[in-house]
């Protein structure tokens, strides 16, 4: 990728969020002198400045990304770094359209882009780059930390996921969450990173804990698009919400693995793909692009484990995730497993989404008690 | 070979069915093709199709559904990509998974995977395991292919002069047996509107109220994507920072700026399907390059199965009735 400037200018970088992705990179690259400029999370203003300029038909992500963008370019950002792509999802056109619209609006800025997103070493040339780095093999190292960084980020919501449903005090689990990703969020070395592991997993662990059985919660998965099921402004905070109303919350699909994945970064860690292709066969014998080989293998394999059933989340218009819709219906209809899809745009209202979540949370207790 | 082969007059009926038709006829195969588009179909299929699907893919289910109980195999390719740089919408990679899912007792499926991308699934070996699942010899399948990748090609070529699908097809009307003279359609004497979008929308006459032949009823020349070559819609595509990787839509949104550039047209109308993916981003595309063209009268119009007729005729009306007012000041009137 070759970023180019006007004579005179700083490199002041942004990258529209996609989950905690800020916290594996942000600082990382601050301490190595680059000016990073992080948007707010996502929130109703981004989704307001986005939709206005968006086509009316993008999903939700690029209307998100969109606003990201303009707040980001407001605060003086003027490089905008992205991930491209060759489809078949509208994921990489997203930068081609996004730039045309904010060039046709005015704001001045670099979009740099890169259409290889599945090796890591276009990655790491990038980050080489722009932080003006000269070895590789520290560019790989600064890679390494940030994956790593992302990973203990997933971790820490995996924990808050365990231990939320059983939380004596409400909130427990979201504020140590939140105190973990702090601690992460301040390592710079990889030594401290473990310690900060470490700490965090006894936050999680000293939180008191109602005496209630485990056994007798429902155990819900969660599978769908992932900017959706990343990113809890987007999906109404779906993980806290069923977890507070006393649901076990395992997911599909994580960011890490998901770039683990794409990077072939560690490839001896489990490939969900792989996985859910096997096990998606007879539903789904072909990727339909995007998460919809996840989404269906992931719901079949949450039903043979046991689980009560499953929340399916997309952004309105997904095309990967419509087909996986339609096929999921049949899943639920042959396994006899409940499976709730969310359909999630602009318009959705949070009142809307509680009312069907609990519904839904009734259904599987009924469902378990009646075996 | 006495066996019944099921094609649907929906989705890439409009742009494949020559090669398939000559295909299954080589292999001597009866071919059934569901009926055009009608009230029952739509029904059904709305009612099959449940969720968030577009209305070509509905109006599809609808399509197999009229098959059933007519046919020894249904033919639903699963069209993953025409070329290495491109795909078609996810919803066509997933399609023959969806149909089974959507529908019950389905027959048999002769479901080949193309896919350009990767070797040995291009359209030669597809049509081949075609063939040989259905038991044909390998001299007849060879024979077969050949013959239906040069009726393909002169389909094309038919579409490039300005012939609509339809007409090139050649489909003989019920109870005749020689198939009607292909009809030319452009005359270049009359005023030029051009119309976007998918085949599947801009072809199918239940659908879309038979918009083509309305425009065209108002003293209009009415010009396609399918028109342009390939070629040209290519060259147009090399002027994005990158180019649109949906076959279909990287050739309406070439076409659209060859169009557009060669300053000829008088009127241009977008129709898509609600919540359609791909047109989403190329009608802001369009859109953005249509506004360089100002004050050309650009209507764009989206369907789904809520859409009356009524609306449709108002909306035309005035475009129409705008494009005409347009021409009538530009000689001094």
């Amino acid at each position: 990728m070759a970023i180019s400037f006007q004579a005179g200018e700083s490199l002041k970088i942004t990258v529209p969020h996609m989950g905690r992705i800020d916290l594996a990179y942000a600082r990382v690259l601050e301490r190595r002198g680059v000016t990073v400029i992080v948007p707010p999370r996502p929130n109703a203003r981004s989704l307001k400045l986005g939709s206005q300029v968006s086509p009316e038909f993008a999903c939700l992500p690029f209307k998100l990304n969109m606003g990201n963008m303009m707040e980001a370019l407001e605060m003086g950002a003027n490089t905008i770094l992205t991930y491209g792509g060759c489809g078949p999802c509208r994921f990489g056109y997203y930068s081609c359209l996004q730039e045309e619209i904010l060039k046709d609006l005015g704001y001045q800025f670099v979009m740099g882009t890169t259409d290889d997103p599945d090796r890591m070493s276009s990655t790491i040339a990038t980050i080489r780059e722009i932080t003006g780095i000269r070895s590789r093999w520290e560019g790989f190292r600064v890679f390494y930390f940030m994956m790593k960084r992302l990973s203990a980020a997933d971790e820490a919501r995996k924990l808050s996921h365990r231990v939320r449903p059983r939380e004596r005090e409400r909130g427990a689990a979201t504020e140590a969450y939140q105190r973990a990703l702090a601690l992460i969020d301040a390592t710079s070395t990889l030594k401290e990173l473990r310690r900060a592991r470490r700490k965090m997993r006894r936050l999680f662990s000293s939180i008191p804990l109602t005496s209630d059985g485990k056994s007798s919660a429902v155990k819900i998965g969660i599978v769908g698009e992932l900017f959706m099921v990343e990113e809890p402004n987007a999906n109404f905070e779906l993980e806290r919400k069923l977890g507070e109303m006393g649901a076990y919350v395992e997911r599909g699909i994580w960011l890490s693995e998901w770039l683990n994945e794409r990077f072939h970064f560690e490839p001896w860690k489990s490939a969900r793909t792989k996985r859910a292709q096997r096990l998606a066969r007879g539903y789904l014998e072909h990727s339909a692009g995007g998460e919809s080989l996840i989404s269906v293998g992931g719901a079949v394999d949450f039903a043979r484990k046991g689980y009560d059933g499953v929340v399916h989340v997309m952004p309105f218009t997904c095309m990967p995730e419509i087909v996986a819709q339609g096929i999921l219906t049949r899943v639920s209809r042959d396994l006899s497993f409940p499976i709730l899809t969310l359909i999630i745009d602009e318009h959705t209202g949070d009142a809307g989404i509680n009312t069907r979540l609990e519904a839904f949370v009734d259904l599987l207790r009924a469902r378990k008690r009646t075996g | 070979m006495d066996v019944r082969i099921g094609i649907t007059r929906s989705l890439l009926f409009y742009h494949y069915f020559p090669l398939w038709r000559a295909f299954f006829q080589g292999l001597g195969t009866e071919i059934v093709l569901s009926p055009p588009t009608n009230r029952l179909i739509l029904e059904r299929g709305m009612r099959l199709g449940a969720g968030d699907l577009c209305l070509p893919m509905k109006v599809h289910l609808g399509h197999v559904e009229s098959l059933k109980g007519k046919i020894d195999f249904l033919f639903l390719p699963r069209l993953v990509s025409f070329s290495a740089d491109t795909y078609l919408c996810p919803k066509f990679l997933g399609l023959p998974d969806f149909v089974k899912a959507a529908i019950e007792d389905l027959p048999p499926l002769l479901a080949p995977c193309f896919n350009a991308k990767v070797p040995g699934k291009g359209i030669h070996e597809g049509l081949r395991k075609v063939g040989i699942s259905l038991e044909a010899d390998q001299k007849r399948i060879g024979a077969s292919i050949g013959e239906a990748v040069a009726s393909q090609r002169r389909f094309e070529e038919l579409l490039q002069e300005g012939c609509s699908p339809l007409s090139a097809m050649r489909l003989p009307d019920a109870g005749k047996e020689e198939p009607p003279e292909v009809q030319r359609v452009p005359r270049p004497e009359l005023p030029l509107i051009v119309i976007l979008g998918h085949p599947y929308n801009l072809y199918d006459e239940f659908l879309n109220f038979d918009l083509l032949k309305q425009v065209s009823g108002w003293g209009f020349a009415v010009q396609t994507p399918e028109m342009i070559s390939p070629e040209r819609a290519e060259e147009k595509n090399a002027l994005f920072r990158k180019k649109i990787y949906w076959s279909l839509t990287r050739h309406i949104v070439g076409a659209a700026l060859y169009f557009l550039h060669s300053r000829r047209v008088e009127g241009m109308i977008f129709i898509s399907s609600f919540g359609c993916g791909p047109d989403s981003f190329s009608k802001d595309l369009i859109d953005r390059r249509v506004k360089a063209f100002y004050p050309l009268p650009y209507l764009s119009l989206i369907f789904d199965e809520h859409t009356s007729q009524t609306g449709l005729q108002t909306r035309l009306e005035a475009f129409l009735d705008m494009v005409q007012a347009r021409r009538m000041r530009a000689v001094g009137h």
